[in-house]
């Protein structure tokens, strides 16, 4: 009987934990251990954070679904990891005791670890500002957008800042989309003309969204995503500031440098930063106690995979191989990392370094299709590897879709939302030599109504999905 | 570029909308689809091996993935390892070339 254990319950882990659940729940031990008891769709998190949908909605509970696919379920943090004697050790919530777990393979899906403490003043817990990264962080943003509301209802003007929180900050897409619902948000209660909207991002031009922007034929145009956004920003009535990095925020003011290396700040009264990400805070633990840190993360913790480290931009951007293909830790052939979890052979857009040193980059975005796609993929060869002793899938983000879908506003009447269709995540300049890397098929970039329906029917079917239910594996990731 | 009262109106007209809602049905499909059965796209690298000193003759050769600083490889009955890559020219179609420079390994 084959042991698999799951660190992390997101769209890598849970997906992986439901294939693997389906094909091996009956005769082998699958384990997921999660921080906590539900399952958290955060792409409409969004929502949730202008107070236009209750939290339960974005929520189920994540052991009667793992009851039904033969899954063990632990709820609990997974403070080690021993790579070399296959097992890690938990502490299991509620209990002061910690636990041991054994694998035969492991799959740390443990999503990012949101590093608010890398820029000070920064987050909702003890710094100036609000995130809608995870469901307790947008619980408290609402709230602080709701106090907002109701000082502009007093006649009060405020000033909205939102965007990126540190110089090599990812997750624009959620950002972005967050402004677009604030926005919209205020011109439902008739109060966008008491507010100052800014966008202040790490970008080196807005909506390069971390995959180096996108580029689409529209009759017979081709349209970039720089212009496309600026055109929405200009819309919205939005100032957009990009390429800044955030250094600090005190109680009234942003402070950071842009790309030429000029510092300033940007007064604000409700600021809603995204963090940077680094990967899980687990300690890897050799045969003797010694720490294996440098043989298995990199040094912003997350997991090496089957990458190519260390190419210079310039080769990474023509070598779609350096990007990983089954996420298989080289070092410890059973241990993988799906999802936010592993770490990239470089970003995706153009890296920037300004005149004093500082790198400003739109760091490489994993998706939750691309985490979940992952997922599967994982799932499908630790299957392959319990089974048959091998591996039969690989997958690179060079050849690998996603879609981000930007809404304005959750009617399905009068909403609206940008969508950004690209394929592949990472450009391949190699297969799609004419078009930017990108598939010029299925490469999309629109904004109209349609996107609100998708964006409903991705809510939906995702969550379907992830329930488990009926048809789930259909359903695409 | 700004938003014309023609794309404005049209991005709010359903009838129009729901055509541009089945186009992009079919993208993500598409894209979908195409992200799960591609069968993997495989680069070549044609390497020029390069020794300098004249110690021993350039060779060039195919492999299927790109040397790295550091890797030790085996070159006309003799261990090289590689202490540069260069990328010659921008690759064509599945083609990358490259130059690795290398250094007898001591001993060998
Ligand atoms: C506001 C917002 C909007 C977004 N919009 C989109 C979108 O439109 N489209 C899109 O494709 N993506 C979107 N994303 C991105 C998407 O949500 C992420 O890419 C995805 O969640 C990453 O999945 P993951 O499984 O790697 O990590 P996560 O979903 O973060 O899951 C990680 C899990 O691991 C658990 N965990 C962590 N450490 C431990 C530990 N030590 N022990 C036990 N458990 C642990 C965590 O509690 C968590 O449950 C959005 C994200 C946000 C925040």
């Amino acid at each position: 009987m084959a042991k698999v254990v799951i660190i992390g319950a997101g769209f890598a882990g849970h997906t992986a934990a439901l294939y693997l659940g389906d094909a091996l729940g009956e005769d082998h031990e699958i384990t997921v251990v999660n921080k906590g008891t539900e399952f958290c769709y955060l792409p409409s998190l969004i929502w949730l954070g202008v107070g236009r949908m209750a939290p339960e909605k974005l929520v189920f509970p994540l052991a009667p679904v793992y009851e039904r696919f033969g899954v063990r379920f632990v709820q609990g943090q997974v403070t080690e990891i021993h790579p070399a004697d296959d097992y890690v050790v938990v502490r299991p919530v509620g209990e002061e005791a910690t636990r041991r777990l054994d694998y035969d393979h492991l799959i740390v899906a443990t999503g990012p670890h949101l590093d608010y403490a890398g820029t000070p003043g920064l987050g909702p817990d003890g710094g100036h500002t609000e995130s809608v990264c995870w469901i307790d962080h947008a619980t408290r943003c609402r709230d602080a957008y709701l106090e907002r509301v109701e000082r502009m209802e007093k006649g009060e003007r405020i000033r909205f800042v939102i965007g990126s929180g540190h110089p090599m900050a990812t997750c624009q897409g959620a950002a972005f989309e967050y402004l677009a619902n604030v926005h919209h948000d205020l011109l439902r209660r008739k109060l966008r003309d008491r507010a100052d909207l800014e966008w202040l991002s790490n970008e080196d031009a807005p909506g390069d969204f971390g995959v180096g922007g996108v580029q689409v034929k529209r009759r017979g145009r081709v349209v970039g995503s720089d212009t496309f956004m600026q055109a929405v920003f200009e819309d919205f009535g939005v100032t957009a500031r990009s390429g800044c990095g955030v250094l600090g925020v005190d109680e009234k003011r942003i402070h950071w440098e842009d790309l030429d290396g000029v510092e300033g700040d940007t007064r604000y009264d409700f600021a809603m930063l995204i963090p940077r990400f680094l990967g899980p805070r687990i300690r890897w633990v050799g045969k003797e106690g010694e720490d294996l840190a440098s043989r298995v993360v990199n040094p912003g913790g997350f997991v090496l995979v089957d990458a190519f480290y260390g190419l210079p931009y310039d080769r990474l951007v023509d070598t779609p191989e350096a990007w990983p293909a089954t996420y298989q830790s080289p070092n410890f052939r059973n241990v993988f990392a799906p999802g936010i979890a592993f770490a990239p052979p470089g970003p995706i857009s153009r890296p920037h370094v300004t005149p004093g040193g500082r790198q400003i980059t739109a760091t490489a975005p994993r998706t939750g299709m691309v985490s979940a796609t992952i997922g599967r993929l994982v799932a499908m060869n630790v299957i392959g590897l319990v089974r048959e002793g091998k591996m039969k899938h690989q997958a690179r983000m060079t050849e690998m879709f996603a879609a981000c879908v930007a809404s304005v506003s959750d009617s399905l009447w009068s909403g609206s939302a940008v969508s950004v269709v690209v394929m592949p995540v990472v450009p391949n300049h190699m297969r799609y030599p004419k078009s930017g890397g990108r598939d010029p098929l299925s490469t999309h970039l629109e904004s109209g109504l349609a996107g609100a329906w998708m964006k409903y029917t991705i809510h939906k079917t995702m969550l379907h999905k992830m329930k488990g239910r009926f048809g789930w594996k259909i359903i695409p990731e | 570029m700004t938003t014309t009262r023609g794309q404005r109106f049209l991005s709010a007209f359903k009838p129009y909308q729901l055509w541009r809602f089945l186009v992009m049905n079919v993208k993500i499909l598409r894209g979908v689809d195409r992200s799960k059965r591609l069968p993997a796209f495989r680069v070549k690298y044609k390497v020029s091996y390069v020794v300098p000193g004249g110690e021993m003759p350039s060779v060039i050769a195919n492999t299927s993935k790109p040397h790295q600083a550091g890797d030790v490889i085996r070159l006309l009955d003799r261990d090289v390892e590689v202490i540069e890559v260069r990328q010659m020219m921008r690759p064509r179609n599945q083609f990358t070339f490259l130059e690795a420079i290398c250094r007898p390994v001591e001993g060998k």
